[in-house]
């Protein structure tokens, strides 16, 4: 099982993935989009944002990551040890990203990059939100 | 499409980086693995420098910049952090995780799934659309230059990764 | 590796202060339109309206108005003149670019966005 890359090299690739996104797809990455255009082929509402492209891209996501834990000897089968959690966590995530119009990959990311403002404060938001509840769950991640 | 290709090397680098590994990222919350704010910022800060100069060369023509909407996106992100500490996965990684077989990642898409559709039906429209402020930058918002704003967040991005490396080794 | 990465931010990030030479942004003292006026005049064809580009030929190119004229100042300011009047529209480019993604009639009119980004 190999290691993991440096945080900071990877990182850096991280940002050139999102530019070579908006050079050559004239856009950014995202991932809540891709659960809201699913979504929304199942309930009418404005609120949820419709991209195929995204649709794509996530299955890209889908792909890479199994490569990448393939080559890297990582891929491995491991039932749920936190199923509550996880769905819970999941659920309110996906509530949070559709009031903010996005996730990590789209705002903070992206939006973080173009220096939009709503983006930024999802930022600080979303870290003072994960740390003000850690607190709670020191228990469950043990 | 480009797409797919875009989001396997997405997908590639957020496993490389170890963040299909809940227990990993939820490390960042405890102090005992800072990876999540070290690959985030090193990424912003690469993207964010790339497509400053691709701008100003004229290379990249105007990109289009999210829009602003203050309150829900301070309690969305409020929301999605608590989430996030809960799962130890966002959306993407989520997909990252299931894609490596864990089953932590399969069940934070589900629950994922189940809250965007919970939030698209019952989020006040309301609400939702308040406090809207268009394509609203930063230089915008503090009426400074782009390229001081620019500047300020590489430095504070490589005073705090110099923080982060000197406090890690007297650990 | 990480150094050499370190010292690229460093760099591009000093660099960045260096004032831009070519894109002027002449803060607004004439009157302004707004992005959703201007679009309900095309969508109305609204006889007289002449849009003027002062971005560069590459950002035209990519994109622009329909309708608008290129009249190259390496500005990023698009002028509209309606009534005969001179118009500066507020917000530019950018503010057109929002209002073609705000959900409502005017954005589908007009195809919506030419290319999205974030989220």
């Amino acid at each position: 099982m190999k290691r993991y890359d440096d945080p900071y090299v990877i990182g850096a690739g991280l940002g050139l993935v999102l530019l070579a996104s908006f050079v050559i797809s004239g856009r950014g990455l995202g991932a809540s989009g891709a659960f809201t255009t699913v979504a929304a082929a199942l309930v009418d509402s404005p609120m949820l944002n419709k991209s195929g492209w995204l649709l794509l891209e996530i299955g890209g996501v889908v792909i890479g990551g199994f490569l990448s834990a393939l080559t890297a000897g990582r891929l491995q089968f491991v039932r749920s040890s936190r199923m509550l959690l996880s769905l819970a966590g999941g659920a309110v995530m996906g509530v949070g990203a559709v009031l903010a119009r996005g996730c990590t990959s789209g705002l903070a990311l992206t939006g973080g990059a173009l220096l939009s403002a709503g983006s930024w404060l999802f930022i600080i938001a979303a870290f003072a939100g994960a740390y003000a509840l850690a607190p709670l769950l020191r228990r469950s991640w043990q | 499409m480009s797409a797919l290709f875009i989001g396997i090397a997405f997908g590639w680098c957020l496993e490389r980086a170890g963040l299909g590994d809940a227990r990993k990222l939820a490390g960042q919350f405890y102090f005992t693995d800072l990876t999540v704010f070290k690959v985030m910022f090193s990424a912003i800060v690469t993207a964010m420098l790339g497509m400053f100069w691709l701008t100003r060369l004229g290379v990249l023509h105007d990109v289009y910049v999210p829009e602003t909407y203050w309150l829900p996106q301070l309690a969305g992100g409020l929301l999605f952090g608590a989430g996030f500490v809960a799962a130890g996965l966002c959306p993407g990684t989520s997909c990252v995780a299931a894609a490596s077989g864990r089953g932590d990642g399969a069940m934070v898409v589900v629950g994922m799934f189940a809250g965007v559709l919970i939030g698209g039906v019952t989020l006040p429209t309301s609400f939702y659309e308040s406090t809207p402020r268009g394509p609203l930058t930063l230089p915008d918002l503090l009426r400074a230059p782009e390229g001081v704003i620019v500047f300020l967040i590489v430095a504070m991005a490589l005073t705090m990764f110099l923080f982060v490396e000197r406090w890690e080794r007297r650990a | 590796m990480r150094r050499i990465l370190f010292a690229l931010a460093a760099i591009g990030g000093l660099a960045a202060l260096v004032p831009s030479t070519t894109q002027t942004q002449t803060p607004s003292a004439s009157p302004t339109v707004e992005a959703a006026q201007l679009a309900q005049w095309i969508r109305d064809a609204k006889p007289g309206v002449r849009i003027i580009d002062h971005r560069s030929k590459a950002a035209f190119d990519w994109y622009h108005i329909p309708g608008a004229e290129l009249a190259s100042a390496n500005s990023a300011t698009i002028i509209v003149i309606a009534d005969g009047r001179e118009l500066e529209l507020r917000g530019g480019m950018q503010a057109w670019l929002a209002m073609l993604r705000r959900p409502g009639p005017l954005g589908r009119y007009f195809g919506g966005p030419p290319r999205r980004g974030g989220c």
